[in-house]
């Protein structure tokens, strides 16, 4: 009898410590997900001045999944949660830019913006209080790729728990996105970063006046853009051009106003959100680790009462003990699940309190954003026409009145009054 | 609108060309003058001018040499040659062009030149009044924050275009001392926390917090300047970069403009 006590006993052991194992497994799983602390690279002299580059951060893709919101929510996606992370991320990547020296003028732009020297675009494909992971690609006006990585952080805790003001719990992720960037910036001979520049002066000038300007870029195998030739340093297009360039820095300098006091606005719900959904998602990690190793645990229970041999009052006894035991232990873990269901369930009100609170402000911000780049698009409209009409009153070369180009001779162009 | 401005251009100058042969034949016609004294006709891009010239008005076709031309409302930079029929050319009456079309291209490219810096205008108008309605509905978490602010100043057009995107873009460290200046705890939190933000480099590190940052704020701002409840934005943004302004020089030439800017406001 003590000889089955045992050989029981030796069989339950090893399968103790399989799920002990598996348990410290589970737990630590978060773990490896970890980075080391990362520092945004500072400048430490001044950088000249052609070769610092101008970069614009395009709105990020809230990567919404096809869906409606309802069946969204179930996987804990916010639609206007998304939606302003999609411009709250790059502000806050701006600030990160903005603080290295490393660069030029760092805006925020909406997509389709015109030609700064280098774009940086960005897809979220996961966002909670814990984890951040983005998709990130950068590439400067000649085409050339600069970046394409995912990046993925779990939350520095010390943001949401001791009372740091203004203390990003992605930071490092921002520090390291901008760490690449210099990096790729670095392997550019101060040539090549001077080409970037220019390609994207002569890009916008094209685009404002292609009649003038178009051949001046051409591209070349790699289906990179190159500047064949550039204008004089005197040429009177180009000081209007620039004119017109500054004009076109102060309105993307007012939409990244727009999109900053937006993420102001919207930062303190944002962060209570944030916290919170952090704090119920540990809670409810932990609940789940619970869960799953009582069920466990319990089912473990009930099999060696099933296999134990219950010829005795005593080994029947300790049989029943072992089955109840283990079926407590299931239900237990189970009714931890329906807690894991009953914070996703604050989350989701959580969310919800956020949306009607910036809701209105996204919608405003868009709305804000639009009317402008509709303003300014307007006076493009003028000013292509005014470059045609200057190119044509300082050249009289003949102009296509229909496609912009130059005509072919002998066609009726309204140069004819000269 | 690109296609009608061009459809509009081009129908304006087969009138005006039309119009320039007319009187070209009417006038030098009967007096014998040179056919290259074209009576000065108003460039395309001088469109104001440009409605009296319209189909209806347009002169008739020739008559005798010796009748006049009917009365039509006329541009006001239109030349018609005298009863005599002698064409005049190139004397400044209205800008008539020489005999090689320099003029005429000269004043064509002034026109241009004037529309051109008339559109840069009315935009720098438009960004200038978007600028100060955000400088005015920025949040007081901006204020507060080092971080947040918007981008460099450059492409900003001068002084008050500067002061508008020098104030969006340096986001912390005015508005900060700003709010420091005013005694608000959370700045006082904010200056401390500063090093910890990611944009750090803005707030001057170490610096003190609480009275202290309070007595060196008041001590920046001289005596003679009044509190600032009635300035206007770029008063604010004057007081702002002169309070948060470390070099003593530099700090009394801001206030000095401050000061040139309120007595010219009266």
């Amino acid at each position: 009898m003590i000889d089955r006590e045992l050989r029981l006993a030796g069989a339950v052991t090893p399968l103790a410590v399989a799920v002990t194992l598996s348990a410290a497994v589970v737990l630590t799983a978060g773990a490896a997900m970890a980075q080391a602390p990362t520092k945004a690279i500072r400048a430490q002299r001044e950088i000249p001045e052609d070769s610092l580059l101008d970069v614009g951060i395009q709105i990020f893709d809230p990567g919404l999944p096809p869906g409606d919101s309802y069946v969204l929510e179930e996987d804990l996606i916010f639609e206007d949660i998304r939606k302003s992370e999609a411009r709250h991320i790059p502000v806050r990547l701006m600030d990160t830019l903005q603080a290295t020296g490393q660069w030029g003028a760092v805006r925020v732009v909406p997509k389709g913006t015109r030609s700064t020297d280098l774009v940086l675009r960005g897809k979220i494909v996961e966002s909670t209080g814990r984890k951040l992971v983005l998709e990130m690609r950068a590439a400067d006006s000649s085409g050339r790729e600069w970046l394409e990585k995912r990046y993925k952080q779990i939350a520095d805790p010390r943001a949401y728990h001791d009372e740091e003001i203004d203390r990003e719990p992605f930071q490092e992720l921002f520090n390291q996105v901008a760490n690449d960037l210099l990096a790729a910036r670095d392997k550019l001979e101060p040539d090549e970063l001077r080409a970037v520049r220019e390609i994207s002066e002569l890009k916008f000038a094209a685009e404002l006046a292609p009649v003038a300007f178009e051949d001046y870029l051409s591209v070349d195998r790699k289906g990179r853009t190159v500047a064949v030739r550039l204008p004089a340093e005197d040429d009177a297009m180009m000081e209007r051009i620039a004119q017109i360039r500054e004009r076109d820095y102060l309105f993307i300098d007012t939409l990244t106003d727009h999109y900053a006091n937006f993420e102001a606005q919207m930062r303190e719900p944002y962060d209570n959100w944030r916290k919170f959904a952090y704090d119920e998602e540990m809670a409810q990690r932990k609940i789940q680790k619970k869960a799953r190793v009582q069920k466990i645990l319990g089912v473990l229970a009930i099999l060696g009462g099933v296999m134990m041999d219950g010829s005795s009052r005593e080994k029947q006894a300790v049989r029943e003990v072992a089955v109840i035991g283990g079926a407590m232990a299931v239900r237990v873990g189970m009714s931890k699940s329906q807690e894991v269901k009953l914070h996703l369930e604050a989350l989701r009100e959580l969310a919800s309190s956020f949306d009607s609170e910036v809701a209105p402000l996204l919608v405003d911000v868009e709305g804000q954003t639009m009317r402008l780049s509709g303003s300014i698009e307007t006076q493009y409209v003028t000013w292509r026409q005014l470059m045609r009409d200057f190119f044509i009153a300082e050249t009289g070369l003949p102009v296509d009145p229909d496609s912009g180009e130059p005509a072919a001779a002998g066609t009726p162009t309204d140069s004819t009054l000269e | 609108m690109r296609h009608s401005a061009k459809a509009v251009t081009g129908r304006r100058i087969e009138i005006l060309t039309l119009a320039a042969g007319v009187l070209l034949l009417t006038a030098c016609a009967s007096g014998g003058g040179s056919s290259s004294s074209l009576p000065s006709l108003p460039s395309p891009s001088s469109s104001p001018s440009l409605p009296s010239v319209s189909p209806p008005s347009a002169p008739s076709l020739p008559s005798p040499p010796s009748a006049s031309l009917p009365s039509a409302p006329k541009p006001p930079s239109l030349s018609l040659p005298t009863p005599g029929g002698e064409c005049k050319g190139g004397d400044g009456q209205g800008g008539s062009s020489g005999p090689d079309g320099a003029q005429t291209a000269e004043e064509k490219r002034a026109s241009l030149d004037s529309e051109f810096d008339a559109s840069l205008a009315e935009t720098d108008r438009m960004l200038l009044q978007e600028k100060e309605t955000l400088a005015q509905n920025r949040p007081e978490a901006m204020n507060a924050s080092s971080s947040g602010g918007g981008s460099s100043s450059s492409g900003s057009l001068g002084g008050l275009a500067g002061a508008a995107g020098s104030a969006a873009s340096s986001g912390g460290s005015s508005d900060g001392n700003e709010a420091s200046s005013g005694g608000g705890g959370s700045a006082t939190d904010a200056s401390g926390d500063s090093n910890s933000a990611p944009v750090g480099s803005h707030s001057a590190p170490g610096s003190e917090k609480g009275t202290a940052e309070k007595d060196e704020s008041s001590k920046r701002v001289p005596a003679d300047i009044p509190d600032g409840r009635d300035d206007d934005i770029v008063a604010r943004q004057l007081r702002e970069a002169a309070t948060s302004e470390d070099d003593p020089e530099l700090r009394e030439k801001l206030w000095n403009e401050y000061r040139k800017y309120k007595s010219g406001r009266g």
